[in-house]
C-alpha cells in the first residue's frame, strides 16, 4: 500500500512540476518602457517573411497568429483580409511589408502597432526510428506611430512524438518506427506553432502586458517591469 | 489514504493546468482550423465561410465576437459580391471595435468607389 502510495505520489508531484514549468516560465528581464509609453490598442499582422524551405509556412502560419494576441486584450486586425488588402495595394511581397517603416503603415490603416514575424525553422527531420518537427519564429512589434520597437521575442519549439514501452523490445521497435512514419507524414507543425504563438503573447513577464480588452488592463505592471 | 493522496495531487494538476489555459476571452469558434483548411485548400472557402458563421453567431450570443471576424466574413461576402451584406458586417466590427475604425472606413468608401479588385471582377 505504502509503495502505491509513493509511487502515485511521485507521478503526480512529476506532473504536477512539469505543467507548472510549462506556464510560469521564469522570465528573463524584458524592458517594457518602450512598450508603457504607447501602450498600443491594436496590432496589425502583416504577412510573414519566410526564411525556410517551406513555402507554404506563411499562409498555414496565418491561421495561428490572431488568437493569442487577440486573447491578451488587443484588437488583432482581420488577418486574411489584410493580407487580400496588401496584395490589391501591391504589397504583397512579405519582405517589401517588412522592409516598410511601420509609421507608414500606421497611415494606411489606422493602426498603433505593427506586428512582423519572421519564420526561421519549419521542418521536419526523419531518422526512421524518430522524427523530430521543428518550427522557430521571431517577433517584433513596432510602433505605427514612431517606427520603434515596442516589444521582441523569439521561440523555438521542438516536437518528437515518444512511444512508450510495451515490454516486447521487437514490438516496440515496430512501433517506434510507425510512430516516426506517421509524424513525418504529417509533421504536428500546427500544435507546435500555436503552442509558439501562445507563450510569445501570453508568458508572464515576457508577453505582452494585459491590453485594453482584459480586466487587468493597466494593472499587471509589477510582472511587466520598466 | 491512496485515494485522499491521488485525488489532492490530481486536484493540484488540475488546477494548476486551468491556471495556464485561462478562459477565452473571445469566442473562436473553428476560425483558426477553418482559415487553416482554406490555407491548404483553395476549394474549401465554404468551410471557413461557415466556421466564421458559427463563429460570430455563438459569439453575439454571449457578447464575446472575437477581433476581425466580422471583418473577415465581410471580405468573403464581398468576394462573392454581396455588397450590402459586406458593408452590414464591416459597419458591425466598427461598432464592437472602435480600433478598426480607419480601415472599415477605408474598405466601405473602396467598395463605394468600386475600387476593390473583387468588385472590379464582378462589374
Amino acid at each position: 500500500m505504502t509503495r502505491v502510495n509513493t509511487n502515485v505520489s511521485l507521478i503526480g508531484i512529476i506532473l504536477a512540476v512539469s505543467l507548472l514549468s510549462a506556464c510560469a516560465t521564469a522570465p528573463s528581464p524584458k524592458s517594457y518602457s518602450a512598450f508603457n509609453s504607447e501602450r498600443p490598442r491594436s496590432i496589425l499582422v502583416v504577412p510573414t517573411l519566410n526564411n525556410t524551405g517551406n513555402i507554404q509556412a506563411p499562409e498555414f502560419f496565418l491561421s495561428t497568429i490572431s488568437r493569442p494576441f487577440a486573447e491578451r486584450g488587443y484588437y488583432v486586425f482581420p488577418a486574411y483580409m489584410l493580407k487580400r488588402l496588401l496584395e490589391e495595394d501591391g504589397l504583397s511581397d512579405a519582405g517589401l511589408v517588412h522592409a516598410t517603416d511601420a509609421s507608414r503603415l500606421g497611415g494606411l490603416f489606422g493602426c498603433d502597432s505593427v506586428l512582423f514575424v519572421t519564420i526561421q525553422r519549419w521542418d521536419s527531420k526523419y531518422l526512421v526510428l524518430s522524427t523530430t518537427t521543428n518550427v522557430a519564429f521571431d517577433y517584433t512589434l513596432k510602433s505605427c506611430k514612431t517606427g520603434n520597437t515596442l516589444w521582441q521575442d523569439k521561440q523555438e519549439l521542438v516536437y518528437s512524438p515518444q512511444q512508450n514501452s510495451s515490454g516486447n523490445p521487437l514490438a516496440d521497435l515496430i512501433a517506434q518506427a510507425i510512430v516516426a512514419a506517421l509524424e513525418k507524414g504529417a509533421p504536428n507543425y500546427m500544435p507546435l506553432t500555436m503552442q509558439a504563438n501562445a507563450a510569445a503573447a501570453g508568458t508572464l513577464g515576457k508577453g505582452l502586458p494585459a491590453g485594453p480588452y482584459l480586466s487587468t488592463y493597466q494593472q499587471d505592471g509589477a510582472a511587466f517591469p520598466q | 489514504m491512496r485515494t485522499t493522496n491521488l485525488s489532492i495531487i490530481l486536484a493540484l494538476a488540475g488546477g494548476l493546468l486551468t491556471s495556464c489555459a485561462a478562459p477565452s476571452r473571445f469566442e473562436w469558434g473553428n476560425y483558426e482550423a477553418g482559415l487553416y483548411t482554406y490555407a491548404k485548400r483553395p476549394d474549401q472557402k465554404a468551410t471557413y465561410r461557415r466556421a466564421l458563421e458559427e463563429a460570430i453567431r455563438k459569439g453575439r450570443a454571449t457578447n464575446r465576437v472575437a477581433p476581425g471576424l466580422l471583418a473577415e466574413l465581410g471580405y468573403l461576402q464581398l468576394e462573392d459580391g454581396n455588397i450590402p451584406g459586406a458593408i452590414a458586417l464591416f459597419e458591425e466590427e466598427k461598432v464592437l471595435f472602435p480600433e478598426s475604425k480607419n480601415l472599415m472606413n477605408d474598405v466601405i468608401s473602396r467598395i463605394s468607389a468600386g475600387s476593390t479588385t473583387s468588385i472590379e471582377k464582378k462589374s
